[in-house]
């Protein structure tokens, strides 16, 4: 019985969909409908059923009616109409929109990596813009007289105090207040005194990651930054590391991406000679004075850092060419993000 | 640093291909910024030979030179008085192209007919600046393409030495980087033939600290002249200017051995002394560049007998220089202290290749070594004769340290297990050697290894680690990505909440924007009542737009709408959230975090139809909106002034007893100090006040069961009544079961009368436990209508509240 309810339910919606003139749709209603259709006969039958039969084939009957009925006015009102639209509704009239406002690139960048990076463990930290020469250098394995602490590339506020020129300073103020295992990044502005250029500004952001703990290694090292630009720039980026130098770490490494432009082949962005590669980090393992300075011992613990411009990594991905594009707030690049 | 391929190619096999090379370098650290192939000429560009020079008979100053070019031999005016016959030219024939991408054509010039052109260095560009034409050096086959015998195939190579590297800032450091990583030693150098005779000069150092090694050499019977073209064109391409063939060969030798090298004419050394010593008050020198300077015992100088004749290690003297006339020259080879050196250099403010050099420290061993180059280089480009012996004074001398290193420390850093021999042989490749053999220790393995001279730049042991990753190569070592071992550590930073509010204030339709910490000069009205003394200077700024640390966010908001509307934009919603800062208290002073909002412009007529523009209404609204949406459902506004709000318009927003913010209509002092000449409103929260006020966490309330009774009250007041006093007053009145305050009109004139106003509220009382009944609701209006004729001598507006629905007739 319930079996034979929908398969008149479904022909009824078959033949209704398919009804394109009034006559057709009589046809469909007598059919499926009317006084003596199978429908009303099943309906009808249903008292000389046992109650609990009766009960079940009588919910499904008018269901089953209840939608045919309602077809079948939606197909006379679309029959009726024929093509001609509603006169007294325009649907093509723009709709009432409410403002929709968008995130800074940057910000929503600065978002995604530490998430990015919680998802690995890391915690975010954060640190003071105004910092103290300690903090900034001496801590850092830059004492005085050290040729990167050069004054000229540094805002200074008072003998002692400057702005930040990187973001590595919030790693000593974390190491000084915390002791192993830590595993931070520091997202935040940094400062220097450059000259301003399509790829340079007086300020950026960076993003700083600090990982001390027994037994770190180059390979951890490594391993989190091939898992985080995956991620970031997505899963066939591959990752190479070339020795370099930091005065903060020892081994020191420069990381480079494979070039998103050209996928290694060489092209204008990583130039002729790069084989196909773009840096984007500096990286390495924590140099024992730096745990010296933060009073931890170089003998029990290792550990790694890196830290790189978050304005490249955005002109990188989004093809943004000139890093004061950032900062002039037009609400016309703003939008495009 | 710029050196040449065949420079390279002296010291050490290369691969093939620049690309190989450079690879190889970036991979142990010296990445190269670029590589100029040199010209690649057009082969119309061929190699002639000057057959006969002729007067242009219509021009004195031009030629009409015979050139044999093979196939035939052509006419051609030159201009240059340096054309002769019997020279080898490079001749761009009719129809070829020059670098610069000028097609010769046959001209007549004068009259005369030119087929062709003679080309100096410059119209090559192979030179920045050339006099005359370039007489192409060698024997070359007359007719050849001039792409072929120019070496334009000695492409230079720009190598980028990170600030450890001093020892890479020459040829040969770069070339055993090379053979190091190409498991080969470096070529032999020539040897030096010092077979002539002479005296050498009686040297001493005053002051073994000042000076750790003095060497000297002498030649003789030397003629100065121009440099051959090998030297000049390495030289050249390297940075430096030719400028005759002494100072070319110390020049060369400090490119090639990063050892500076210093020339005296013999003959104007005074005693045939040298003195390594400090200066005497009051002695004065005039340097090699003309510059004289006064001395002081501060300063270390080279002296004969009687006067100092050079800054050591910084300048030389002109009058003990190498001019045309000399025939013999003291060659000059140290190791000055690095300290003093940049000190002498910097109080007398000359910048020097050779001061920075000696700045950052030199290879003792490579005195000596540069020092026989440079006598050998002059002996053949100037044709002199190198003396016998040499004087060597070497105080400072030292065993270089011996430095451990552990096999265990070396896996826990890189990552990878390195077996012995492989570290020992990795090491042996940079001249590290094994001071004596592997010995166990705990269940590690431990060797000390000496390190050459020339790298001052290794001292501890995680440098010899980076030694060895670097020969085994970065590219060797795994990934690996630990689980998380750390104790959880809870993030006490303002950045999620900072992310918080920006996306609220997205949602209301402001764009985020990102504006400079560093300002010019705050406007008056901007500086929220602050001191001089607590606003940030930059001691040493870039300009006086990025002079000072901003103090609030609103001045870079307002400047990027004005902006904004400048360029056409209707309407600016902009956001921002940041550190704002003060000087104070000492030392770092502070730093808050603010967000702020600005409305400027007109919205859309279309998304916004018949709104009644009261945009001060709709920035509060939107600061309400966000308010709420943070869980801060109970807030004040107070009417205040400050000068950054336009009279009138301020209100600072509270709660908790707190401030949480303020907002008003911009200043149109401030707004056109900052370029804004149109009307805007802006917010300012304090993000710290935000949130200690919202609610660490939500509770559930029970959503209320039994239906609310709702009633219209419509006020006459005077029209200085404030709605939050009218609101506060009805909720005092209505007690627990008011529920709900709403005003939905407010009306002034016409029938309210003047200095009057219509207050027009929605109510709705409500209990928990059950349906209120109406004469509990009307007894309750009746009190409120009561308080309000007391506090404020409102009057019924129609004379009676109005029911709406809800409640149980009684």
């Amino acid at each position: 019985m319930i079996e034979r309810i929908d398969a008149l339910r479904a022909e009824g919606e078959r033949a209704l969909s398919g009804a394109a003139t009034s006559a057709d749709l009589e046809a469909v209603r007598v059919r499926y409908l009317g006084r003596k259709s199978e429908l009303t006969q099943i309906l009808r039958g249903l008292k000389d059923l046992e109650p609990d039969a009766r009960a079940r084939a009588g919910a499904r009957a008018n269901e089953a009616r209840g939608r045919l009925e309602a077809l079948l006015a939606e197909a006379e009102a679309r029959v009726q109409a024929g093509s001609a639209p509603d006169a007294s509704r325009d649907v093509t009239l723009p709709g009432r929109r409410p403002p929709v406002g968008h995130r800074h690139i940057i910000q929503s960048v600065i978002q995604e990596i530490e998430e990015i990076f919680r998802g690995l463990g890391f915690s975010v930290a954060e640190g003071p813009d105004v910092e103290d020469e300690r903090h900034n250098f001496g801590a850092l394995n830059m004492p005085k007289g050290h040729p990167a602490r050069a004054e000229t590339d540094t805002f200074y506020l008072r003998p002692d105090v400057l702005l930040r020129t990187h973001t590595s300073s919030v790693q000593i103020r974390v190491m000084e207040k915390t002791q192993p295992p830590v595993r931070i990044i520091c997202p935040g502005r940094a400062y220097r005194n450059e000259a301003v250029d399509a790829t340079h500004f007086v300020e950026f952001h960076q993003i700083e990651g600090l990982y001390v703990d027994e037994g770190v290694s180059m390979a951890d090292l490594k391993g989190t930054l091939d898992r985080f630009f995956k991620e970031f720039f997505g899963p066939k980026t591959e990752i190479r590391f070339a020795p370099s130098f930091y005065p903060f770490v020892e081994p020191g490494a420069v990381v480079d991406v494979r070039c998103l432009f050209c996928a290694g082949k060489g092209c204008s962005v990583c130039g002729p000679l790069s084989g196909g590669w773009l840096e984007v980090l500096g990286a390495g393992m924590v140099h024992p004075n730096v745990f010296r300075a933060v009073g931890y011992d170089p003998s029990r613990w290792t550990g790694f850092a890196f830290g790189g411009g978050i304005e490249r990594l955005v002109m990188l991905r989004h093809g943004v060419p000139d890093v004061r594009l950032f900062y002039e707030n037009d609400i016309r690049f703003l939008r495009e993000f | 640093m710029k050196i040449t391929w065949k420079w390279l190619e002296d010291w050490v096999e290369l691969p093939d291909r620049p690309e190989d090379l450079a690879h190889l370098l970036a991979m142990r650290g010296l990445p190269v910024q670029s590589l100029e192939r040199g010209a690649s000429f057009d082969p119309g560009i061929v190699v002639g030979s000057v057959v006969e020079v002729a007067r242009h008979p219509d021009a004195d100053r031009l030629s009409l030179c015979t050139v044999d070019i093979g196939s035939e031999r052509l006419s051609i005016v030159c201009g240059a008085p340096n054309v002769a016959a019997g020279q080898r030219v490079a001749v761009a024939q009719v129809g070829s192209r020059l670098p610069d991408g000028t097609k010769l054509r046959k001209t007549k010039i004068r009259g005369v007919e030119s087929r062709g052109m003679i080309c100096s260095e410059r119209e090559l560009g192979l030179s920045d600046e050339s006099e005359g034409i370039w007489v192409v050096p060698g024997n070359p086959p007359v007719g050849a393409p001039l792409a072929s015998v120019t070496g334009s195939a000695d492409p230079a190579i720009d190598v980028e030495i990170t600030a450890n590297r001093t020892d890479c800032m020459c040829v040969v450091g770069i070339a055993r980087e090379v053979a190091s990583a190409r498991g080969a030693g470096l070529k032999p150098a020539p040897a030096l033939r010092a077979e002539g005779a002479g005296a050498l000069p009686e040297v001493k150092i005053e002051n073994p600290a000042d000076c750790l090694r003095y060497m000297a050499r002498v030649v003789t019977g030397l003629k100065v002249g121009p440099s051959p073209d090998w030297l000049s064109r390495r030289l050249q391409a390297s940075g430096f200017r030719s400028i005759n063939n002494v100072v070319d060969a110390t020049n060369y030798v400090l490119r090639e051995f990063g050892q500076p090298i210093h020339a005296f004419d013999a003959a104007n050394v005074g005693g045939n002394a040298i003195r390594v010593r400090r200066a005497k008050a009051g002695e004065r020198l005039t340097l090699l560049d003309g510059r004289e300077v006064a001395l002081t015992p501060a300063h270390l100088v080279i002296a004969d007998s009687r006067v100092p004749m050079g800054l050591a290690g910084v300048m030389g003297g002109l009058p003990s220089g190498v001019t045309d006339a000399t025939t013999a020259v003291v060659l000059e080879s140290a190791q000055f202290d690095p300290a003093l050196t940049r000190a002498t250099a910097r109080s007398l403010g000359i910048a020097s290749d050779a001061a920075d050099r000696f700045a950052q420290g030199v290879d003792p061993e490579g005195v000596a070594t540069a020092l026989d180059a440079t006598a050998r280089i002059l002996a053949d480009v100037a044709g002199g004769k190198v003396v016998r012996d040499r004087v060597d004074l070497w105080p400072g001398r030292a065993e270089r340290p011996q430095i451990a290193l552990s096999l265990r420390r070396l896996a826990q850093l890189l990552g990878v297990a390195v077996e012995k021999d492989k570290a020992t042989q990795a090491l042996r490749s940079l001249g590290i050697e094994g001071a004596g053999p592997w010995k166990k220790q705990d269940g590690d393995e431990v060797a000390s290894f000496r390190v050459p001279s020339h790298r001052l730049d290794i001292e501890i042991e995680e440098d010899l680690i980076e030694e060895v990753g670097r020969v085994i190569g970065y590219d060797a070592i795994p990934r690996r990505l630990r689980a998380v071992s750390t104790a959880y550590q809870p993030e006490a930073g303002a950045a999620p909440f900072d992310n918080r509010l920006a996306d609220l204030a997205r949602g209301f339709g402001f764009h985020e924007a990102l504006s400079p910490v560093l300002v010019g000069e705050i406007p008056p009205e901007a500086r929220h009542g602050l001191e001089d003394s607590e606003i940030w200077e930059i001691q040493n700024p870039k300009s006086r737009e990025l002079k000072h640390l901003r103090v609030g966010l609103l001045p870079g908001l307002i400047g990027a709408a004005a902006r904004n509307l400048h360029h056409g934009i209707r309407e600016v919603r902009l956001a921002e959230v940041g550190k704002v800062f003060r000087a104070s208290p000492p030392p770092l002073g502070s730093e808050r975090h603010e967000a702020a909002l600005i409305l400027a412009g007109k919205s859309d007529e279309w998304d916004h139809p018949g709104a009644e523009e009261d945009r001060y209404l709709e920035l509060k609204g939107a600061v309400e909106a966000l308010l709420r949406a943070l869980g801060i459902d109970s807030f004040r506004t107070d009417a205040y002034h400050e000068p950054c709000w336009k009279v009138g318009t301020g209100a600072s927003i509270r709660a908790s007893e707190r401030r949480l913010g303020r907002l008003g209509e911009v200043a149109p002092s401030l707004a056109s100090a900052l370029g804004l000449n149109r009307p805007a409103w802006a917010a300012v929260l304090d993000v710290a006040a935000l949130a200690a006020v919202v609610p660490a966490k939500r509770g559930y309330r029970p959503v209320a069961r039994y239906p609310a009774s709702k009633r219209d009250l419509a006020v006459i007041v005077p029209a200085d009544t404030h709605h939050a006093d009218l609101e506060d007053a009805i909720r005092a009145a209505g007690g627990a079961q008011m529920e709900e305050v709403r005003l939905f009109d407010v009306f002034e004139g016409g029938p309210v009368g003047a200095g009057k106003k219509s207050m027009a509220y929605a109510l709705e009382f409500r209990a928990p436990d059950r349906t209120l009944l109406d004469r509990e609701v009307d007894g309750l209006m009746e009190a409120i209508v009561r308080a309000l004729q007391t506090k404020f001598g409102a009057t019924l507006r129609g004379g009676a509240t109005a029911r709406r629905s809800g409640g149980v007739p009684s």
